[in-house]
């Protein structure tokens, strides 16, 4: 890789994003073949050592943040602001763990994460959910008992969720495979249905037993 | 035809491109609803600069003396002795629509104009009524920014063009740009908005030891927010913010005034807000019982009503017990900005008080309850934000490399889509600068057109946020409904300054705006206020001459007028006539427009009335004698 501006070559993650020998900060293209991944210089994988990616994130901001470009020239000025945009919205992906996830998902496959098939979904805990709100309607105090049961329920499938997540993600890691993705697209459809149920107890049980 | 925006450069005296205006200093204005300061970084520390008169503190308020402003201590001074011509605490409604006034109309110190009827309906820019004329918030804010503007220039003996000027942080986008406006049309280049709790982690955080996640509460007059941040080793993270822009120490004043209020009118039978004497009195009446409980255990509240006094006796404990309950509306924003930080509360190293009504024994034992920690006190809770604004424009001078703030957006920023509906492209506390982009697409067959609603807040329905900015992209390729693809890109700044974009991805058209408030002023509005100001950047300077001269003699005139009685006991009839005579010369001096002839008049007064204030005190002396006279007869 090379300087946009003077030809120099750009050696590590730090001067890809400003120039080394000539400090002009990196036009960022829409055609681009950076990534996420390689605007903080880190391998193309789940497991991130995230205190290195906040490490990185503080080594950037200082060299790009506009505040840093006040007396530059319009185009430098423009420059440093796109790409402190970018290094922003890496940094919100990359610091977390689900973000990753979804981000890398997205970069690895034609996966939609946003289209809901009804096998993601865990019947059990589906039925179960339908049967407390019908109970709820028609006997509100005996309900209570249970929600907090069926919630407890819920955290604890999450977290098997969570590990089954993790093992699939170390094992893409290191060996990656497209199955391995599609796996792992799926569990995070699973798991955001199990989120908007927990939400929807949460506003259930603050509205019905609130006063 | 109104003038565009980029136009604007030809009216505002820009700062050329030149070394020696590089070195001009950039100053850091803390603009707050009671009081303002301005300060800079000199060696490498941050110092509020003081007034002529030794003062760092510029209260925010403006009076109008013949429709000519008087800007900080000399309008405090008639705040109520001239109520009707005075206004204060306008930083309530910088940026605000008649909508978000309802909720707050009753506790306002002034009168608002009524709305203008506009070709959108009547929702245009609040104006506060003063002595028969109106001002928006924004001129009223200018104003005092300019007095900080002359402050700074006074103290540093140069001319100073260029400012970082902070706002709390749950301000709005719309609250945001009235500041810059109010900036604008003060002469000031606004280098930089900054958010106050921000800026006071940088002067809190300028001794480097001081490193970890901290929580700034900051509590000011009218305002209070709460931010979370992360320093290290220079670099200033924001993690979260959070507030309400209509809760602060006013409201403490508050409910000593309702109690008052309630009580009046039992006692009186009257309204005691009607008046807006008796309504400024009883709020300045109520702020110094409040600060008088900040040290003693008790403090006396006396307001005249008409011919008779109310006086009451606050206890500490009475007051403390009615302020719990606006203080604890602090706690849901606390506890969401920690939440949305992703913190519990034992993370935190350090709770940083700021504002002036956490100096209040009951704020403070506040905060400890709910963030189970001592507050740290040690800063000065009234200047750290104007130092820390100081900071931030020495950082964007260059001047200072070595720390770095890194702030968020602390509202949620979207479109409005099918059904009434916010859709959120950039959420609340996400880093800035920063960019989004999302696709649309429309609901009905052949569109040519789409609107584009630009809203910020955090709720569902569109009408529980507030709206930024409407415009259309037109020319839309005929097709059925869902096939257009419409990308919309929204670019925020490193000023958390909002721009959006509307591409028809098939036919590539394309339509930019900068977000301009729906409550601002219009270009044009502030290319003629800019006009005019300078046209009478001259008259400004006579006239604070003579606002300084009514200033003085107005006190001098009132006491001599109710000594009047006593001078006809004690001198001879000649020597009353010619004191008789100056009052009349002096007062018809106060109605011209001389500061000269005032003065001239003043002193004229104050030497034919040397005989009577002599014999005024030897009365005086002679009761206190023959009191303790008699008073040692009754207790030998």
């Amino acid at each position: 890789m090379k300087c946009q501006f003077c030809q120099k070559p750009l050696t590590d993650f730090l001067s890809q994003n400003i120039c080394a020998s000539c400090g002009a900060p990196q036009a960022v293209s829409v055609s681009s073949t950076e990534d996420y991944f390689s605007v903080f210089g880190m391998p193309r994988r789940f497991g991130l050592d995230r205190a290195e990616v906040e490490k990185r994130f503080y080594q950037l901001s200082r060299a790009l943040h506009p505040d840093r470009f006040t007396v530059a020239s319009l185009d430098t000025k423009a420059r440093s602001l796109a790409r402190m945009s970018l290094i922003n919205q890496a940094y919100g992906t990359l610091k977390s763990r689900d973000n990753t996830r979804a981000y890398l998902i997205k970069l690895e496959s034609s996966l939609d994460l946003k289209s809901k098939p009804n096998a993601a979904i865990p019947m059990e805990l589906t039925e179960a959910w339908f049967e407390l709100q019908e109970l709820i309607s028609e006997d509100p105090a005996g309900a209570k008992a249970k929600l907090d049961e069926f919630q407890t329920e819920l955290s604890v499938f999450n977290e098997a969720l969570e590990k089954k997540m993790s093992s699939l993600e170390m094992t893409y890691d290191l060996n990656p495979s497209q199955s391995l993705l599609e796996k792992l697209a799926q569990e995070i459809q699973t798991q955001s249905y199990i989120k908007s149920m927990e939400r929807d107890l949460e506003r259930l049980k603050k509205n019905a037993y609130s006063n | 035809m109104p003038i565009q925006i980029e136009n604007l450069s030809a009216i505002i005296p820009q700062v050329p491109h030149s070394d020696e205006n590089f070195s001009s200093p950039i100053v850091g204005i803390d603009l707050g609803t009671t009081n303002s300061l301005v300060a800079i970084v000199k060696d490498g520390k941050p110092q509020v600069l003081r007034a002529k008169d030794g003062s760092r503190i510029v209260p925010s308020v403006v009076s109008f003396l013949n429709s000519q402003p008087v800007v900080g201590l000399d309008a405090k001074k008639r705040k109520v002795r001239d109520a009707a011509h005075t206004v204060f605490s306008v930083k309530r409604l910088l940026g605000r629509g008649f909508n978000d006034l309802k909720a707050i109309a009753s506790t306002l110190p002034f009168e608002i104009a009524p709305p203008t009827e506009t070709a959108e309906g009547c929702e245009g820019i609040v104006r506060v009524m003063v002595g028969g004329n109106s001002y928006t918030a924004i001129e009223i804010s200018a104003l005092i920014l300019k007095e900080l503007k002359l402050t700074a220039e006074a103290a540093l003996n140069c001319s100073v063009t260029r400012a970082v000027i902070t706002v709390p942080a749950y301000f709005n986008d719309a609250q945001r740009q009235a500041t810059r406006t109010a900036g604008r049309l003060a002469g000031l280049d606004v280098l930089r908005i900054v958010n106050e709790p921000t800026a006071a982690s940088l002067a809190y955080g300028l001794d480097r030891k001081r490193q970890g996640l901290i929580a700034v509460y900051d509590l000011g007059g009218g305002t209070f927010d709460v931010s979370i941040l992360k320093l290290h080793d220079g670099i200033f993270e924001v993690l979260a913010t959070h507030g309400d822009t209509a809760l602060g120490g006013d409201d403490l004043d508050g409910v000593i005034v309702t109690v008052a209020v309630d009580e009046i009118k039992k006692q009186f039978g009257v309204d005691a807000l009607v008046d807006v004497h008796t309504h400024a009195a009883l709020l300045e009446a109520a702020e110094a019982t409040k600060i008088a409980l900040s040290e003693k255990s008790e403090a006396v509240f006396e307001v005249r009503i008409g011919e008779k006094v109310y006086k009451r006796t606050w206890t500490l404990s009475e007051f403390e017990e009615l302020a719990l309950p606006v203080l604890e509306r602090t706690r849901g924003p606390c506890l969401r900005a920690l939440e949305d930080a992703g913190l519990k509360i034992s993370e935190l190293s350090d709770v940083v008080l700021v504002g002036g009504p956490t100096r209040l024994k009951v704020v403070q034992r506040f905060v400890k309850s709910l963030f189970g920690r001592d507050p740290n006190t040690s800063v000065h809770p009234d200047e750290v934000v104007a130092e820390g604004a100081a900071i931030q424009a020495d950082i964007l001078a260059g001047n200072n490399r070595d720390f770095l703030l890194l702030d968020v957006v602390p509202l949620s920023l979207g479109l409005e889509t099918y059904g009434g509906l916010m859709s959120t492209l950039i959420p609340r506390n996400t880093r800035i600068p920063t960019v989004a982009r999302e696709t649309f697409t429309t609901f009905v067959n052949n569109q040519t057109g789409v609107d584009i609603h630009v809203l910020q807040g955090e709720r569902e329905k569109v009408e529980d946020n507030r709206s930024l900015a409407k415009f259309k992209l037109k020319g839309l390729m005929l097709q059925p409904a869902g096939m257009p693809r419409i990308e919309v890109t929204f670019l925020i700044d490193a000023d958390g300054i909002l721009q959006v974009a509307a591409k028809d991805l098939k036919t590539g058209t394309e339509q930019a705006i900068e977000v301009k408030p729906s409550f601002g002023l219009t270009d044009s509005e502030v290319e003629n206020m800019l006009m005019a100001s300078h046209e009478n950047a001259k008259a400004d300077v006579e006239y604070r001459g003579l606002v300084e001269a009514r200033n003085k003699a107005e006190p001098v005139l009132r006491v001599v007028e109710s000594k009047l009685p006593d001078a006809q006991r004690f001198l001879p009839p000649e020597e009353v006539k010619i004191i008789q005579a100056a009052v009349e010369k002096l007062k018809t001096e106060l109605s011209q427009e001389s500061a000269e002839k005032i003065l001239a008049s003043s002193a004229y007064l104050n030497q034919v009335t040397v005989r009577l204030a002599e014999l005024l005190i030897q009365e005086t002396l002679n009761n206190l004698e023959s009191d303790s006279e008699s008073s040692k007869k009754v207790n030998p």
